[in-house]
């Protein structure tokens, strides 16, 4: 036993299968025939004891331990939008929504942001016309207001509901008052609750509420008291005694827009549990809670999981939290559809989907089932993409579908709000009503057509494109480019071709659009080439100049930020020194 | 006292004596499969029953409970007969355990030979096997391997099933601990293993139980069952009763399953013994309640093993923590200095290689954030880092930030990398009259 203590511990590691092992039985003091049980069991102890003797009480940093999550963009937008997305914690307060001054942009962010930057945008928006920001114009409280009282998105009806309560006119007033229905509920859940315990009365504390005040407690479940809090944890991991699965996921379902971290732990617990139905509702409820502890459970189901539909909805619960874990696998699924997975697939899409998605979203607002109608508008207000407006628009008028107006509408505010945020405008309607066309006969021809043929007649389109460009058939140019676009999704050459073709008719709004899908289809083609190079970053910079005269700096920072990630190697210098001069003029007026 | 079939009896009587009886709680059995644990309290003019099917005083085990206690005064005191075991008569309480002491010689009694030698030795020999097969394979290089897989198979195969819940953790933080090649960890795990296969040769009863729990070293050892009392033989074994638990955190660890086991952590104000609920992944909740709670106990059985011990909640009434003065008293008995906790890690590692996983309540002046890790800060600036697990629990900690450091972190201390830690399971935060626990994991 005469070895340094660490001797024991290495010698365990390297395994006594390849090791001196004579040496190491006269260390150990073993005899020379000793057999393996008896040298295991004593350098395991040796090894023990030298591992307990050389604990230290506050060891060296490392890398990996308790580390603040990592929030990384699922779409590796570098917008403006997408650059306030991926800030998060620290950061928040200097660059992010925090830093917004201009109310419109706010409002803007607050329909299309993700879920953690819309609740930021209404926290700041009152932070800017509240009652202590006396020194705001009355019209831009007055459209504060306005804006707040018009919005429909459940996710952010706690925040709003505050937001408005914290603001004069008859909405705050209006809040104000429910605040007292609020608080009666309270005190009768509290007494339910009570005898629940007490064991008076068998049945769940919530279940002999009103279905009024049942709503109403859980959907402001952040401002219940602790042990209201606590006796739903309790039903949740199924510790009252009396509550059955089916209710268990009930609950958990009617939570999903609680966002009270105090729920985190027995959602955690649902989560990993064995009744799939229940981890599915968790996982929903996890994905809206603003909470470290949210983002390794949901990646740790993820990883566990097997069952497509669970996958799925963990997936979507993943890219809420800014990680893209299960987007290859997502998109997958949105290639080769089935009816089982596709409402799974839609709500994945809600976070994980990117504007190539649009066309194939698109496609399912024909469907018979209003329920997945419903979820594929959603969708394409999340994903935010111009393409969407005219499949939005047609809906909204059809007779078939006037009870989605509501979800239609907010639908079309988060796609307009994206498209001004990003400094995008939509195309004219002509335009889009030839190219969305073109989109879907080639999409569709594509999927039963051999890879080689679609390549050829991609090719084919971009010539015929350039053909008609040059006759300045300029419609019919970009419809050719949109089909060859989607037979071969990836290929930047036709999104370049669309880009320039914008730009060359002064629509350099529209050009940006194109842009970015070209950089995102194919950033290094695109950076290889000089002409795109240059077409792209005179875009940029035009776009920057009209939205800094219009008053919105926020947008134009974020464009010349966009534009200055990229690799401008091949652009003049005179330009990329105007790029740094810009962006670094804006950043200094920045509050 | 034993039961004819299909006609009720009380198998068993517990009287508990102050100046007279105070209480007495009857072991009713109704029916092949009914049994229920009935306790008689007298209060004043009153008396108070409680079953633990929650159906009292109306169900048939009370009702035959308060009939059988009528007949039973009409014949006289309880005698010698009907009392054993007797608790708590008032002359021993100790850490809010009371009487077990009484019972049975303490220190370690030898499991009935021959009839489950047999299985013992073989679950011996499987411990044995997979040991050895980690040290020839090295901990750098077992993780994932045939060998490895089919040495826990054995091991598993060779243990009572249900698989006793501290085998199956401690085979599931093994596999864990190679996967991190954490040599440490693995040396103190496999020698705890080595050390449980010689206590299983030996016979050693305190062990099996430790390890086993009752119902599992009973069933590796049929001949366990053939007591007169027709009750398992648990050496060392303890009653709480009449003690109030307030239940401080409660975790999923994993075992050869991720997050296969359930733990609640239960404090007792009065004398700041921890103790600990277990249940295995899809095993109906061991008691009620959410986390935190207050639980009144009327009686409760600790199981033998490192702390906290594992405890058995028979009869107990439960409430919800609305009132902050419920944490007033855990508050304080949280450690102030750090300093202690490195020898204290290492005596009950020392003691037991692959059970214990101390659970410890610690007031922290400062919370800091230092080079990527979480610190706890004592008064005499000695750092406690936060482990990495539960995951982002450390985060959670942070973002509690109620204007002042938690009054109190609960957490499993553990080493990470060679330096003990500690994983945070719950704080208490908030100021004096607005104390309230908030869980982490």
């Amino acid at each position: 036993m005469g070895a340094p203590a660490n001797e024991w511990l290495d010698a365990l590691r390297a395994g006594t299968g390849a090791g001196d092992v004579p040496l190491l039985r006269r260390g150990l003091g073993l005899a020379e025939d000793a057999g393996d049980l008896e040298l295991a069991r004593a350098l395991v102890a040796a090894a023990s004891n030298a591992a307990l003797a050389g604990i230290a009480s506050d060891g060296p940093a490392t890398g990996n331990v308790a580390t603040r999550a990592e929030v990384v963009s699922p779409l590796a937008d570098a917008s403006f939008l997408g650059r306030l997305g991926a800030l998060a914690g620290d950061h928040e307060r200097h660059t992010g929504v925090q830093a917004i001054a201009d109310v419109r942009t706010l409002v803007a962010v607050m329909h299309a942001g993700s879920l953690r930057v819309r609740r930021a945008a209404v926290r700041r928006l009152v932070q800017l016309v509240g009652d202590h920001a006396k020194e705001r114009h009355a019209d831009e409280r007055r459209f504060v207001i306005e804006a707040l009282g018009a919005s429909r998105d459940v996710e952010i009806v706690y925040e709003v509901s505050e937001a408005l309560a914290a603001l004069p006119g008859a909405a705050g007033r209006a809040e104000r008052a429910a605040r007292e229905a609020f608080g009666a509920a309270v005190a009768s859940a509290e007494r339910i609750t009570a005898r629940f315990w007490e064991g008076e009365t068998p049945d769940d504390a919530f279940g002999d509420l009103t279905g009024d005040e049942r709503a109403l407690l859980l959907m402001r479940v952040r401002d219940l008291p602790d042990p209201l809090v606590d006796h739903l944890c309790a039903v949740i991991e199924g510790a009252d005694g009396v509550t059955s699965i089916e209710a268990r996921r009930a609950l958990v379902a009617a939570l999903r827009h609680a966002g009270d971290p105090r729920l985190v732990p027995s959602l955690g617990a649902a989560l990993a549990g064995t009744d799939a139905s229940l981890a599915v509702e968790a996982a929903r409820a996890l994905r809206r809670i603003d909470d470290a502890r949210g983002l390794p459970l949901l990646r740790m189901a993820f990883e566990r999981s097997v069952a497509e539909t669970s996958r799925v909805v963990l997936a979507g619960a993943l890219g809420e939290h800014g990680e893209a874990l299960g987007a290859p696998w997502v998109r997958g699924l949105v290639a080769v559809p089935d009816e089982a997975s596709l409402p799974g697939v839609l709500e994945a899409l809600e976070t994980l989907g990117r504007p190539e998605d649009v066309e194939r979203v698109v496609v399912w607002l024909g469907h018979a089932d209003a329920r997945l109608v419903a979820s594929a508008v959603r969708t394409l207000g999340c994903i935010g993409d111009a393409r969407a407006l005219l499949a939005l628009e047609s809906l909204r008028t059809q007779p078939a579908h006037l009870a989605l107006r509501a979800e239609v509408d907010t639908a079309l505010a988060a796609v307009r709000a994206r498209m001004e945020l990003r400094g995008e405008e939509a195309p004219r309607a002509e335009v889009s009503r030839d190219a969305a066309e073109a989109a879907a006969a080639a999409a569709r021809s594509a999927a039963s057509s051999d890879p080689a043929v679609v390549r050829m007649r991609a090719g084919w389109d971009v010539f015929v494109g350039h053909l008609l460009l040059a006759a300045r058939a300029t419609v019919r140019a970009v419809a050719r480019f949109e089909g060859a676009a989607a037979r071969r999704p990836g290929w930047a050459v036709p999104l370049l071709a669309i880009g320039t073709t914008y730009a060359g008719c002064g629509e350099i709004a529209q050009a940006i659009a194109a842009f970015r899908r070209a950089i995102a289809a194919d950033r290094a083609a695109i950076e290889r080439r000089p002409l795109a190079v240059r077409s792209l970053a005179r875009c940029f910079l035009a776009r920057a100049d009209e939205l800094e005269r219009d008053g919105r700096t926020d947008i134009a920072r974020g464009l010349l930020a966009e534009l200055g990630a990229l690799d401008l190697r091949l652009a003049e210098s005179s330009m990329r020194f105007e790029v740094g001069r810009r962006h670094e003029a804006l950043r200094r007026e920045a509050p | 006292m034993s039961a004819d079939a299909g006609r009720p009896a009380v198998r068993r009587v517990l009287v508990e004596a102050g100046e007279g009886v105070r209480r007495a709680t009857l072991d009713v059995v109704t029916g092949a499969d009914d049994a229920a644990l009935v306790s008689v309290a007298a209060g004043g003019a009153r008396v108070r029953v409680v079953c633990s099917c929650g159906g009292a005083p109306t169900c048939a085990h009370a009702r035959f409970a308060l009939d059988w206690l009528d007949a039973d005064a009409a014949r006289g005191p309880l005698d010698a007969a009907n009392r054993p075991p007797v608790a708590g008569t008032g002359a021993v309480e100790t850490g809010g355990i009371r009487g077990p002491e009484t019972q049975r010689p303490p220190g370690k009694e030898t499991l009935r030979p021959p009839a489950g030698h047999a299985r013992a030795t073989g679950l011996a020999t499987a411990l044995d096997d997979l040991v050895t097969t980690v040290v020839r394979a090295g901990v750098d290089a077992a993780a994932g391997t045939p060998s490895l897989d089919e040495a826990i198979r054995r091991v598993v195969a060779a243990a009572p099933a249900p698989l006793p819940a501290s085998v199956g953790r401690v085979t599931g933080r093994l596999v864990e601990a190679l996967v991190a090649r954490d040599a440490g960890c693995v040396a103190r795990l496999c020698h705890g293993l080595a050390g449980f296969a010689d206590a299983l040769r030996r016979g050693d009863a305190a062990a099996a139980y430790a390890w086993l729990g009752a119902a599992g070293a009973a069933a590796l050892d049929p001949a366990l069952r053939s007591a007169p009392d027709a009750e398992p033989h648990v050496p060392g074994s303890a009653r709480l009763v009449d003690v109030r638990l307030v239940e401080v955190a409660r975790e999923w660890v994993s075992t050869l399953d991720r997050a296969g086991l359930e733990r609640r952590y239960l404090a007792a104000p009065s004398t700041g013994m921890v103790y600990r609920e277990e249940r295995v992944r899809g095993q109906a909740a061991p008691s009620l309640g959410p986390c935190p709670r207050v639980l009144d106990v009327a009686l409760a059985e600790v199981e033998p093993g490192p702390a906290p011990q594992r405890v058995h909640l028979l009869q107990y009434e439960v409430a919800l923590t609305g009132a902050p003065e419920t944490f007033t008293h855990v508050v304080e008995e949280g450690l102030r200095g750090f300093a202690g906790l490195r020898s204290a890690f290492r005596a009950a590692v020392a003691a037991s290689p692959a059970l214990a996983e101390p659970f410890v309540g610690v007031q922290p002046r400062t919370v800091e954030r230092a080079d990527g890790r979480v610190f706890l800060v004592d008064g005499d600036g000695v750092r406690l880092p936060l482990a990495a697990e539960p995951p982002a629990a450390a985060d959670a900690l942070l973002a509690l930030d109620a204007g002042a450091p938690p009054r109190l972190v609960y957490g499993r201390l553990l080493t990470e990398r060679g330096s003990l830690a500690l994983a945070p399971l719950s704080a208490i935060v908030g100021p004096r009259e607005h104390m309230r626990l908030r869980r982490l994991a």
